[in-house]
């Protein structure tokens, strides 16, 4: 689980991280002949300077990459079989659906293999444009929260590396599994690379590796695929030389892969843990955030088989228990056993690792990986870190499920059976009375403002409700800054319902990651919904175009404010703190004088759209007009003025 | 859209309409439009604006996260309790952010300039509809109730 530099990299424990770096500058030097083989030496590498410092660019590689582009000498004869298009048919493999990513010279090779190569080509993965990199892992990020299995983005260097990193974070901190491609070229623009390209992602990222060969690229980007997805889900990332890509390739194999490995309970606490669910007279079954869909799934099986009533995180993120399933819901009488999912579970939780600390783990040098936080932030939530207790079991839920079922399933007769049939009645009749007791008093909240002007957010989700109910739909956008209403006013039953906040609370992702849910949806017949806040839109609004460009199924609603409101409240806070007034809390924090007009904005990326909406009894049919277009498989947004929260 | 001069100066956009509003975003809508004459009928809706009252408290009071409820709020008992309220906030911690109620001493707000914004809370306190009465929450709880 270390994170490595190269695939043949033998960095030691012990050194601290300006050694470790000097050392791999120093290796990577001397690997430098070796990895150039295949090439005339640079021109940028022969100015050089002797000792030291970095090379400036040279007028011919700025030409070719701000001025109108020179097509490289062609070669001796024309590619047979280039690492790139065993690349592309290893990403086949692997099922990568998409790869999204804004075009660069580092993945020239293999972007033309993406969208050339295969029969017929630019399809598994396909190339899907965006305008920013942040968008592009953004979309990875949707994608995976909305499927439970990575997508692909593909970054150009240094200058893809840093304009992902905010993205990357996030996507560490909220353990989604990520393919993360860079594209790195030694012998061009000496600012677009560096010796350790990972380094200045490697604090918030689960694995990376910069393979030497073309035989190690295939096989680290399967590790990075195996990484991604086994518990702790997370981001991780292969560094491909251009070289790599272009050598050519014409036997060589893709290498064997093995499905990714889950750690699992083992077979005397299956049996420990599925006697007692059994034997208890009202177990009870918490149930937090899940990796993918099959284990919602199991999930729903084992609590419908032992009748265990259950808790959801369905409404604070993806992959949980159903919302309104019968067993949901706080259950009938005390519980005397409770077993936690991914969740604290009063008797026993079986509880996958944390990326955190795996990241802590990794760090066996001591070097501090950027003193990431340990943090408090759980499944994009904020709160304590869950602490194992001795009773507790350090293994993937998800995996460990399918033993319990099938070690409880052994235990049950037609007694237990007929007890856990009548456990279940009881269990549903409760639960829908609570359901009803607590949809009546957030009704009463709710119905406040009903006819204000600027709209209150609980009327949109409310008026939406009527019309994607019957749909299949995906709440992309994180809700927190929005109400939550989608929490007690929608039905959260699928695992990709509501797919959480942002990960590390911070703004920009709304946009990207839902065009990356969309682009899930588009091929699964689901349907995004995308309330989005304005202060977030404006850090990457480019994924405007890509939904429209890619036909991405995504109703935008703006939660249009007109700023920065969070930090509207912090000011005018401070500012009474201090005694001077709140008169002045604007500056800074709002978006007035002018005002913004997402309609245009939309309308200018080629996203159909209307509003701004002041009145809300406008409303529901502006809904109606947008989803016809989105079922129709297009992009669309309305623009609302909207109360501050 | 209507525009709010702010301290007599540079021109202010608000977010504010009027239809389909209530009486009380009329009424706001109203000194929006028309400064002079909302000095004069309720200056306190520009105050109310000015301050960022809104920011918690929603244009027309009724922000789930700290409606302006003059029926079940203390605070909005009487004027002299109001203003007592906004010159006691003692939440004085500067280091960590918060939304809490700001302090406001009467170097920050006036006497004469609380008032005004207690008479226009008063003035915005209009009822909703009970949630039966929305045909949509209704058919939201009745669906729950026949699950």
């Amino acid at each position: 689980m270390a994170a490595r530099k190269g695939s043949d990299s033998s960095a030691k424990p012990g050194v601290d991280r300006r050694r470790f770096l000097g050392a791999s500058v120093a290796g990577a030097a001397a690997a430098v002949p070796g990895s150039l083989a295949l090439g005339a030496a640079p021109a940028a590498a022969q100015d050089a300077p002797a000792a030291g410092g970095v090379p400036a660019p040279t007028p011919e590689g700025l030409a070719r990459d701000a001025g109108p582009a020179t097509p490289p000498a062609p070669p001796a004869r024309a590619a047979v079989r280039p690492g790139s298009d065993v690349m592309v048919e290893l990403l086949r493999q692997l099922g990568v659906e998409y790869i999204a990513s804004n075009p660069g010279s580092s993945f020239e090779g293999l972007q033309e293999s993406i969208i050339n190569h295969g029969d017929p080509p630019n399809v598994m993965p396909e190339f899907i444009t965006a305008l920013h990199e942040e968008s592009a892992v953004d979309m990875a990020h949707g994608y995976a929260k909305a499927t439970g299995k990575p997508m692909a983005a593909l970054l150009h260097g240094t200058l893809g590396v840093q304009h992902a990193a905010m993205a990357i974070y996030q996507a560490f901190h909220n353990q989604v599994p990520i393919l993360i491609l860079v594209g790195r070229d030694d012998g061009f623009i000496q600012e677009h690379t560096a010796d350790d390209m990972a380094s200045m992602v490697r604090a918030f990222t689960k694995w990376d590796a910069q393979p030497r060969t073309l035989t190690a690229a295939l096989l680290d980007i399967q590790q990075a695929w195996h990484q991604a997805q086994t518990a702790p889900c997370g981001p991780s990332l292969v560094v491909l030389d251009t070289e790599l890509q272009k050598e050519e390739a014409p036997d060589l194999q893709i290498p064997i892969f093995t499905p990714p490995h889950q750690p699992t309970i083992g077979e005397a606490r299956a049996k420990e843990i599925a006697q007692s669910l059994v034997a208890a007279q009202n177990p009870r079954i918490e149930v937090g955030r899940l990796r993918t869909h099959a284990g919602v799934a199991a999930a729903v099986e084992l609590a419908e088989l032992v009748g265990a009533s259950t808790s959801t995180r369905a409404a604070q993120g993806p992959m949980s228990f159903p919302q309104r399933h019968p067993l949901c819901g706080p259950g009938e009488g005390e519980p005397d056993y409770v077993l936690g999912l991914e969740a604290p579970g009063e008797t026993c939780a079986i509880m996958g690792p944390h990326v955190r600390t795996v990241a802590r783990e990794r760090d066996v040098t001591g070097i501090g990986f950027g003193n990431i936080r340990e943090g408090r932030v759980r499944e994009g939530g904020f709160g304590a870190p869950y602490e194992m207790r001795e009773f507790d079991v350090a293994a993937d839920a998800e995996a460990s499920l399918p033993f319990l079922i099938a070690e409880a399933r052994a235990l049950i007769d037609e007694s237990k059976r007929q007890a856990i049939d009548g456990r279940k009645s009881s269990h549903a009749e409760a639960n829908k009375k609570a359901r009803v007791d607590s949809l009546t008093a957030a009704l009463e909240q709710k119905r406040r403002g009903w006819n204000s002007s600027p709209v209150s957010l609980a009327r949109i989700y409310a008026e939406l409700w009527p019309l994607i109910k019957d749909e299949n739909w995906i709440l992309a956008s994180p809700a927190n800054f929005t109400g939550n209403h989608h929490a007690d006013l929608w039905d959260n039953d699928k695992p990709w319902s509501y797919l959480g906040a942002q990960g590390a609370g911070g703004i920009g992702i709304g946009l990207g990651s839902s065009v990356g849910a969309g682009l899930a949806a588009r091929s699964r017949g689901q349907i995004v919904i995308n309330i989005q806040a304005d202060g977030d839109i404006n850090f990457v609004p480019g994924s405007l175009w890509t939904a429209a460009h890619h036909r991405v199924p995504m109703l935008t609603v703006m939660h249009n404010n007109r700023a920065w409101h969070q930090e509207f409240m912090f000011i005018e806070y401070m500012a009474g703190v201090r005694g001077r007034g709140t008169d002045r809390a604007e500056i800074g924090t709002t978006l007035r004088d002018p005002h913004i007009d997402y309609a245009k904005m939309a309308e200018a990326y080629g996203v159909e759209s209307e509003g701004p909406i002041e009145d809300p009894e406008e409303l529901a049919a502006a809904f109606a007009r947008g989803l016809a277009v989105v079922k129709e498989g297009r992009p669309y947004l309305i623009d609302v003025i909207c109360q501050p929260r | 859209m209507r525009t709010r001069r702010k301290n007599g100066g540079e021109a202010l956009p608000l977010p504010l309409a009027g239809r389909g509003a209530l009486f009380l975003s009329a009424l706001l809508a109203l000194a929006l439009a028309h400064p002079a004459q909302a000095q004069e009928s309720d200056p306190g809706a520009d105050l109310y604006f000015r301050h960022g009252c809104y920011g918690c408290h929603g244009f027309d009071g009724k922000s789930r996260m700290m409606m302006l409820d003059a029926e079940t709020s203390g605070i909005l008992r009487d004027e002299a309790t109001f203003i007592a309220f906004l010159r006691m906030r003692a939440d004085q911690n500067p280091m960590l952010p918060s939304t809490r109620m700001p302090n406001y001493p009467e170097s920050a707000l006036p006497d004469e300039d609380a008032r005004a914004i207690y008479a226009h809370i008063l003035a915005i306190q209009a009822p909703d509809p009970a949630a039966e009465e929305i045909p949509v929450l209704k058919s939201i709880l009745d669906e729950a109730a026949s699950e």
